[in-house]
């Protein structure tokens, strides 16, 4: 058995030696360009540590992606779990398990404590290096984990995985002391939090491996709680009942695509509380804004796309020859896209008030920053705006988002290159913005009046919005003619109730509150030319799938 | 556009191109209900392509396409409905288990019978809650196989279905598959390059070259029409080339070995008076193979574009 050990590690160290060795020539190398660069020429300007810091990090990280041991189908740049010519080795699942783990955690706590202890003052006691190293076994056990099982994406594994990563970043800030506020009760739980974490990823990992090795059959050896618990690590689920072909559809486009983007948009959730912790109020304004531009990013491409990241818009020929009409197969992306954007929006909008609510406000018993709006408007008019403005947020979600899948749909190189631009152009304009009038808001509101756009809508406030609503209805009279190719208005009924309701709502949340009559009337444009934006993915999404689909 | 009662597939003048290049030139086919419609070509023949169309993934550029009485681009759902289709990259979703892409699959077809779909997979042998991804090329193949059938469609379109199926499998699934459509009176329509299978199923063969239909006709008139007969070179000296290239139905003269060999699309007897004529002396005549018949025409048709 010893010999047999010997070989896997041998293998896991062989397979990825290139890296390896790119890792630990990082060092000698770090070590030279400090002495000869930093601290000779940019010293003075640059802090050692931060570099010193964002080298270590992704070399961490370096080394957990060659230690998360798994076969990748190079062809099709799928993941294979636990390479399986090792399953065949007449080792025990549990010797196959711990070495990679084992490896793995030896070689990251190594890296972190030899440059900690090169590159940095810091002290460790033994209780902190004991830690370190418990630290980097869980995140290699559940990475493993997550490699070898939970390959398969479900809301449950989602939602496991979202578990396991808060957990870990509590136990850490606990037993790390980050926010200074650790008591030694915060400590002990922290430790046993990371223990816990440590020796259920082992076992995760361990469950992942029988099964598979037992060809998903081994469950009735099990207790009842653990085989529900060693559900979440198979391949295996139930196989829904769907009650006709449409559902079906958005069934597959959610397990497809529109899962991931709650998913994502929780993981920075977890983030901003994590900084919330910390204490920093910008952070979680800076993530906030992160998430919010993730999400317009991402959601459109995701659910247009037919892989994660890929630039293939065209319908799959499995999704094509479904017997669904193109309306259908449009709003099948359209659907699960909603509920999606939904989902995310609540984690959106909930974390800047649970993360406040962390770091702990002056006065609770009103909204954050809200006692300025309520002296002005009153509390039932401050409620009004906000609950306003929630639903404008939602609806800026949905339409940019919404409409950029409808658009990628039409799989098109230009449109996705033109998409592409436009939000690197969006992004590169803010950050402009923001760097600009960073520290200075008043310039903000100067430069603004000054502007000669505040001037036309200080005179005629109807004047711009009503451009916008002028060209979006020409926009909507051009496309009936090719809508009513492939569907029929009627069909379009519930979307336009919808976005009827939406904008009637809007508006008389608006029109609740005293606003000058000038903003009243240019807010009240404005919602109209959102709402007509909600409401026109439901056209163009139709026309662009059934060219995609009938070539 | 309505099509006859018996006919479930009407085409005509189809014409579609990419780029400079014809996949299909002017395609006249009628598919009536019942037949068993193989489809063969050498690759990039415009096999696919018209199946496609079939399907709805491609626009018609010229010409009119019904399926069902149908134009199944307009009509997708109701065309669709009525397919069972399988192409040659079964195209499963991999992250799929088994029983998941059946009930998934169930859920778009009315006429989806559970018990047929769950003895289909029982025949295959493979465990239900595998994931498709883990399957194998041809195990994929015999899933989606299963899939195509289960809702007993009206239509069973296969484009190569073959290529990832064993010997073993091929013979015996696939024309159990296709007898099964068959005996329930039901159509086929079959792209394969296997042509002792497609000599063996089908009941009407059309032969594409170049995306033009180079034969189209009855599995019998196709292989009890098609003459292979050998003369000496002397004989073909004697009677000279330009004669016999007259004869009716010509596919194709070749020369091997000193002897010629004449391969005709024709009916002996409208061939005898022909032969009489110029007193060809035969060495030897036949009936030809459909490996043979599908060589000819492609060779014929090389032949005489280079001319």
């Amino acid at each position: 058995m010893t010999a047999m050990i010997r070989a896997l590690t041998w293998e896991v160290f062989f397979k990825n030696r290139v890296g390896l060795i790119g890792i630990l020539l990082i060092v000698p190398m770090f070590w030279l360009f400090s002495k000869s660069f930093i601290d000779e020429v940019i010293g003075d300007y640059v802090p050692v540590g931060k570099i010193s810091f964002a080298i270590m990090l992704i070399s961490v990280l370096f080394l957990f992606a060659i230690f998360s041991y798994v076969d990748v189908n190079s062809k099709e740049k799928i993941n294979e779990g636990f390479p399986p010519h090792l399953l065949r080795l007449p080792l025990p699942t549990w010797v196959l398990s711990v070495v990679p783990i084992l490896l793995g955690t030896l070689a990251v706590s190594s890296f972190i404590l030899l440059w900690i202890n090169f590159f940095s003052d810091i002290k460790l006691s033994w209780l902190m290096q004991l830690a370190i190293i418990s630290v980097a076994g869980s995140f290699i056990s559940w990475s493993q984990a997550t490699n070898w099982g939970l390959n398969t994406p479900t809301i449950q594994k989602a939602i496991l995985l979202i578990s396991i990563i808060s957990a870990l970043i509590f136990s850490v800030i606990a037993v790390f002391d980050i926010n200074q506020q650790s008591t030694l009760f915060s400590k002990t739980y922290g430790s046993f939090g990371l223990i816990f974490l440590l020796m259920s990823g082992y076992y995760f990992c361990f469950l992942t491996l029988v099964r598979t090795r037992q060809n998903e059959s081994f469950q009735i050896r099990l207790s009842f709680p653990t085989f529900e618990i060693s559900r979440l690590f198979s391949s295996n689920s139930r196989p829904p009942q769907f009650s006709n072909g449409l559902w079906a559809q958005y069934w597959y486009e959610w397990k497809m695509q529109a899962f991931a983007i709650p998913l994502i948009i929780g993981l920075i959730a977890i983030v901003e509380l994590g900084a919330a912790i910390l204490g920093s109020e910008r952070k979680i304004i800076s993530i906030g804004f992160v998430t919010m531009f993730t999400l317009f990013l991402m959601s459109a491409h995701f659910m247009a796309c037919n892989k994660l990241g890929g630039e293939d818009f065209s319908i799959l020929p499995h999704c094509a020859t479904r017997p669904l009409s193109d309306f259908d197969l449009a709003m099948s992306k359209l659907h699960p896209l909603a509920i999606a954007i939904f989902v995310s929006y609540l984690l959106f909008v909930s974390t800047p008030f649970l993360s406040l609510y962390i770091i702990g406000l002056p006065d609770t018993t009103t909204p954050p920053y809200g006692n300025e709006v309520v002296e002005k408007f009153g509390v039932s008019g401050m409620m009004a705006l906000f609950s306003l403005v929630l639903i404008i947020f939602l609806a800026i979600f949905w339409a940019v988002s919404a409409n950029g899948c409808a658009i990628l749909l039409r799989d098109s190189k230009l449109i996705f290159f033109a998409n592409i631009a436009a939000f690197i152009g969006l992004g590169v304009g803010l950050l402009s913005l923001m760097v600009y009038f960073k520290g200075q808001p008043g310039n903000f509101e100067t430069a603004l009046k000054a502007s000669s756009i505040y001037q036309v809508l200080a005179d005629s406030p109807h004047l711009i919005p009503l451009t916008f609503t002028g060209t979006i209805i020409s926009f909507i009279t051009f496309l009936m003619r090719p809508f009513q190719r492939v569907a029929k208005f009627e069909q379009l009924k519930i979307y336009a109730v919808i976005s009827s309701v939406g904008l009637l709502i809007s508006l008389g949340l608006l029109w609740s509150v005293e606003l000058p009559i000038k903003v009243s009337a240019f807010a009240s444009y404005s919602i109209v030319n959102l709402f007509l934006l909600c409401f026109l993915p439901f056209l163009i999404a139709p026309i662009n799938v059934s060219k995609n689909r009938h070539r | 556009m309505q099509a006859t009662e018996e006919s479930i597939i009407k085409i005509q003048g189809l014409t579609r191109e990419f780029g400079k290049q014809k996949a299909l030139d002017n395609v006249d086919l009628q598919v009536k209900k019942g037949q068993v419609f193989g489809i063969v070509g050498e690759n990039g023949a415009g096999k696919t392509t018209l199946i496609k169309h079939l399907l709805g993934l491609y626009k018609a550029e010229q010409g009119k396409v019904s399926v069902f009485g149908f134009d199944p681009v307009k009509n997708p759902a109701e065309v669709l409905g009525k397919i069972g289709y399988l192409s040659e990259q079964p195209d499963l979703p991999g992250w799929m288990t088994i029983s998941q892409y059946m009930n998934y699959m169930s859920a778009f077809y009315p006429s989806w019978d559970k018990n047929l779909a769950n003895n289909l997979i029982h025949v295959t042998s493979i465990d239900p809650d595998k994931k498709i991804k883990s399957l194998s090329k041809g195990q994929q193949a015999r899933i989606g196989l299963c899939a195509a059938q289960a809702h007993r469609p009206e239509l069973l379109l296969l484009d190569e279905p073959s290529s990832g199926l064993d010997p073993l499998v091929r013979k015996e699934i696939l024309s159990a598959a296709i007898r099964t459509v068959i005996d329930d009176g039901r159509s086929v329509v079959f792209s394969s390059h296997y042509l002792d299978e497609v000599e063996r199923i089908c009941d009407h063969l059309i032969m594409f070259r170049g995306g033009r239909v180079v034969l189209s006709a009855s599995m019998s008139e196709v292989l009890n029409n098609h003459q292979m007969i050998t003369i000496s070179s002397a004989e073909l000296n004697r009677v000279g080339q330009d004669k016999i290239e007259r004869l009716p139905g010509l596919i194709k003269l070749t020369e091997k070995r000193k002897e010629w060999y004449i391969n005709c699309f024709s009916n002996y007897e409208e061939l005898l008076p022909a032969i009489e004529k110029l007193s060809l002396d035969i060495l030897e005549k036949r009936l030809m193979t459909l490996d043979e018949i599908f060589l000819s025409y492609c060779h014929e048709q090389k032949t005489l574009d280079e001319e």
